[in-house]
């Protein structure tokens, strides 16, 4: 889902051949770093001039010296200034998921593959604060950069502004970057509610038996949305086909997490309830089930069921997967 | 990564930077302006260390304002050049103690820049230019500390980086110099400010004028003779001349100039160049006698060379005198009363002798020797330190003390011939001089200052006559270190004994004196000749603005990639450009490579279709297996494979 782009980032792109989005690793060779001089670049100009007034007016020959010794100086901080960022290679890092409401951390590699180390390169999202970091000789530095989060979903960022105005702050030189980071937001975790009971029984399924997970109760024909850990195993040996092992009783002791038990009527709030019970029984240690309207997750527990239960929350309802 | 940067360390690296460019001026200010700005600059620096809030913008308005008005009240204006720099000074201080963001520290760094230019207008030794470049280096270090958001690099790096940068300026800086247009200045009038004391002869004459000067090893002036530097004893050099005397002092006539001005040469001109420190005076030096005028003096009538203006920079001009001469063959009636003006009721004593001289010799030639001798064969001393003397100075000098300097006996002598009916002036200035073997001229400073008499006779004219050569002729022939014994007083270079020490001395002067031609002394018309030098005919400021232009572009090329060097290739890279080179190479000859295949099938492909080659490209093949898949690469392998290459292209297919 691309953002919203405004007239002036229209022109930027075209004037810096900026062709979105872009494979990485992106090298930031000489053709796409550009350098103008900053404020304080001009205002040095200002001061160049007074001092060269100075000189012509006392006729100080070491004044001029200082005065054209300055003027260079500025000149050849052109070419540092440039060299500190030219041809580092910028790759996507892993960036964590997080929370509605929270500092997104994102993860950005710069390597530099050069004999020449580079100081105080600054990353910049939009109008955030930047931040900075060196890229020492031939190695790769883990740049984390905050955005706040505030939807759920896939948070996309476009185009990041990688600059530097070292050594002296007279020049500006930057790139724009259009990779492809990302970052994904669950919910807003609500934990106001408690968790449910156990042993909600299904909607779906039919009521002849409770469905539980510790007695037995008898068999049935396999359905491939089985768990495979109900197969009776040795019926099947015995070569009596696929069979799916029934439990009942104990249904009570199965924690789903459901969709359809929430009172609410606003998704968002249903899925922030969702989320914090997730957390609350993940931390519990309990197993839980999820049941979405588009989707259910078998109940387990453990980081990686944690991370897609919540990957299904935050990423219910919205119209892009990758 | 974000780290704010107005912390500590870079405010103490700023405030040691602006400790170092204040530092030259604070002998120049009054000191309540040095310690105010010392105290604004610790306390800034205590608050940031004691993370405590700055205080009121207000506050600093406030002190800003009432020392305004101290410096109106110190320097009698506000606008001057020292007033200005007292003022800057102050506000720099109070600007750290309002220093919140990057933004200000860039305007106090660049107001620092100025300040450091402003150390320029009272010194520009080269002693001063390197300390000053010492300072720029510290002062860039700084402005690089607070475009740095981390920790790396260490501030020893930093200070590297920096030098690097300014040894990478200095050509730009060099061609900046040479060819951009001068203009010689003032620009517009300079508002009138005090001027420090500067030593040197002064407008009157006293007992003690003269030899408070044998102290002081100050330059006053050098000179560059064309052909051979005349002998010492020939060297007077003609300075303020003295008329009215009031039995103690000595002081010029009104300063008339000479329309029309005669004289008769008796030796051939010698033609020299004068540099002369700036004494804020305007008389202008030169050897008696002075045949021309300067650009820009007069000449009075006692052949006495005066500037239009005050000399306050130094100034090189050109001269010629003649040693042998013949001046003022007729006396008007106004100038004999003037030069025998006696004040009433002085120095009896002294008034007995000359009438009694008078009586006893007949011819003025007589009355002349005879008190020369008795000067030279009568006990009398030649010292830098005589007693003090009393309200008849020339008698308590005469007859008690016997004791003097130059001015003494000069004064004597001159109030003794006026007694007798002689008309005599005192002619101030400097005698002799120092070789300065290594750059071969003459250096003349303040401790050779000098006064001696003219005396008018008939059909000779203004006529020298220096007493000091009675009393003490090595004087005259040696300078005054041969003159002394080693208990006067005298500057300790100047003693015989440090003999390796003036050596060193004076091959520094010689340094110096080059430092203050071509650097100092570069002025529009110093570029012209200089340029003209390498067959730049009429230079115009476009022709320098083209100049300076070119040549710049000229340097920045190297420069650049000398600087930008280290973007280079890692090896990887630059096997792989030769690799691509080769093969675009082959491809321009009909043999592109397929995508699919690999290096060695490549060029055996090749190979099998050009058996004349096959030895070359086998070597090209093994050189670039090895190269990309081996083990580490060296520069030298590389070279060989894009030899190869090269030697490749080269041949015919």
């Amino acid at each position: 889902m691309r953002t919203q782009v405004d007239l002036k980032t229209r022109v930027g792109d075209w004037i810096f051949k900026l062709k979105l989005p872009e494979t990485a690793p992106i090298k930031l060779h000489r053709r796409r770093v550009f350098i103008l001089p900053t404020k304080t670049g001009t205002t040095l100009v200002i001061t160049l001039l007074f001092m060269l007034i100075g000189s012509i007016n006392y006729n100080l020959s070491l004044g001029y010296v200082l005065t054209f010794l300055l003027a260079s100086l500025a000149i050849i901080s052109i070419l540092h200034t440039f060299r500190n960022i030219a041809n580092l290679e910028i790759d996507i890092g892993r960036t964590e998921s997080v929370f509605v409401g929270d500092e997104a951390q994102i993860a950005i590699v710069i390597t530099n593959p050069s004999t020449l180390a580079r100081y105080s390169i600054g990353l910049r999202y939009q109008k955030n604060d930047p931040v900075y970091t060196d890229a020492p000789i031939k190695q790769s530095v883990v740049v984390k950069f905050p955005v706040m989060v505030n939807k759920r979903g896939w948070l996309r960022l476009e185009r990041i502004n990688i600059f530097t105005q070292y050594p002296m702050g007279l020049f500006n030189a930057w790139s724009n970057a259009g990779l492809n980071l990302r970052c994904l937001a669950y919910p807003k975790p609500d934990h106001t509610q408690a968790l449910p009971e156990l042993g909600s029984h299904h909607a779906k399924e039919g009521t002849q038996k409770g469905i539980g997970t510790n007695d037995f109760s008898g068999l049935r024909e396999h359905q491939p949305s089985d768990s495979p850990k109900h197969i009776a195993w040795k019926a099947l040996a015995r070569e009596h086909g696929m069979l799916t092992k029934q439990f009942t009783g104990q249904a009570d002791h199965e924690l789903w997490l459901d969709w359809y038990r929430l009172a609410s009527s606003d998704i968002e709030t249903k899925l922030s309830i969702l989320c914090g019970w997730i957390l609350k029984a993940e931390n519990n240690g309990q197993q839980y089930g999820l049941r979405l309207p588009n989707l259910v997750l078998e109940p387990n527990q453990g980081e990686a069921h944690k991370q897609n239960c919540l990957k299904a929350l935050a990423l219910y309802n919205l119209d892009d997967s990758n | 990564m974000t780290r704010t940067n107005l912390n500590f360390n870079n405010l103490l690296w700023l405030a040691g930077a602006m400790a170092l460019i204040i530092l030259p001026h604070i002998s120049r200010l009054p000191i309540w302006v040095s310690l105010l700005s010392t105290a604004s600059i610790s306390y800034r620096i205590y608050l940031s260390r004691t993370q405590r809030a700055l205080p009121n913008k207000w506050l600093i308005m406030l002190i800003a304002v009432l020392s305004m008005i101290g410096v109106q009240r110190s320097f009698g204006i506000l606008l001057g050049r020292d007033s200005g720099i007292a003022i800057l000074v102050i506000l720099l201080g109070l600007k750290l103690l309002e220093t919140k963001n990057q933004r200000d520290v860039s305007i106090i760094i660049f107001l620092s820049y100025f300040l450091l230019l402003t150390n320029f207008l009272y010194s520009q030794t080269i002693s001063t230019a390197v300390y000053l470049l010492f300072t720029f280096w510290v002062v860039n270090t700084t402005l690089i500390n607070f475009n740095l958001f981390t920790a790396a690099p260490g501030y020893r790096q930093r200070l590297k980086i920096s030098g690097v940068m300014i040894l990478q300026a200095l050509p730009l800086m060099l061609v900046l110099f040479v060819f951009f247009p001068r203009v010689q200045g003032p620009l517009w009038g300079l508002p009138s400010d005090t001027r420090s004391a500067i030593s040197g002869l002064s407008d009157s004459m006293s007992p003690g004028s003269i030899s408070s000067l044998g102290l002081s090893d100050a330059i006053a002036f050098r000179v560059n003779f064309e052909r051979v530097i005349p002998a010492s004893a020939d060297l007077y050099w003609r300075g303020p001349v003295f008329v009215h005397f009031d039995g103690k002092t000595w002081t010029p006539g009104p300063y008339i100039e000479a329309k029309q001005i005669s004289y008769k040469a008796l030796s051939s001109p010698i033609d020299y160049q004068i540099i002369l420190e700036p004494h804020h005076q305007r008389w202008l030096f030169a050897l008696d006698l002075p045949g021309m005028l300067a650009p820009n003096s007069i000449i009075t009538q006692e052949f006495q060379l005066l500037a239009r203006r005050v000399i306050h920079d130094r100034l090189p001009y050109s001269m010629r005198s003649h040693i042998k001469y013949q001046i003022g063959e007729v006396l008007t009636d106004r100038e004999r009363k003037s030069n025998l003006q006696v004040p009433r009721n002085s120095n009896p004593r002294a008034r007995d002798l000359a009438e009694r001289l008078k009586k006893e010799s007949e011819t003025e030639r007589k009355l002349i020797n005879h008190v020369l001798r008795m000067f030279r064969e009568q006990k009398f001393f030649y010292t830098l330190t005589p007693p003090l003397l009393g309200p008849q100075p020339v008698d308590e000098f005469l007859f008690d003390t016997r004791s003097g300097f130059c001015e003494h006996y000069a004064s004597a002598f001159a109030f003794i011939m006026r007694v007798a009916g002689i008309p005599a002036r005192i002619v101030t200035g400097y005698q002799g001089g120092e070789t300065n073997p290594y750059g071969n001229y003459l250096i003349i400073r303040q401790t050779d200052a000098h006064a001696w008499a003219e005396v008018w006779l008939k059909d000779e004219g203004w006529v020298r006559v220096d007493p000091t050569a009675a009393v003490a002729p090595s004087r005259i022939e040696f300078g005054i270190t041969a003159a002394l014994p080693i208990t006067e007083p005298l500057p300790l270079l100047a003693r015989k004994e440090y003999n390796w020490l003036r050596q060193v001395r004076l091959s520094l002067d010689a340094v110096s004196y080059t430092w203050n031609q071509w650097i100092l002394g570069y002025n529009p018309q110093r570029q012209i000749e200089f340029l003209s030098q390498f067959g730049f005919r009429h230079i115009n400021w476009q022709r320098l603005a083209f100049m300076l232009m070119t040549s710049l572009i000229i340097l920045i090329i190297p420069l650049s990639l000398f600087i930008l060097k280290d973007l280079h290739l890692t090896k990887r890279d630059q096997v792989e450009q030769i690799w691509l080179r080769f093969c675009k190479n082959m491809a321009k000859r009909g043999w592109p490579r397929h995508t699919w295949e690999g290096p060695a099938d490549y060029i055996t492909r090749i190979q099998i279709t050009h058996p004349e080659c096959a030895s070359l490209l086998q070597a090209i093949k093994e050189t670039y297996i090895n190269l990309r898949y081996g083990k580490s690469a060296d520069q030298e392998m590389i070279k060989m494979f894009d030899n190869k290459v090269r030697e490749l292209s080269t041949r015919r297919l």
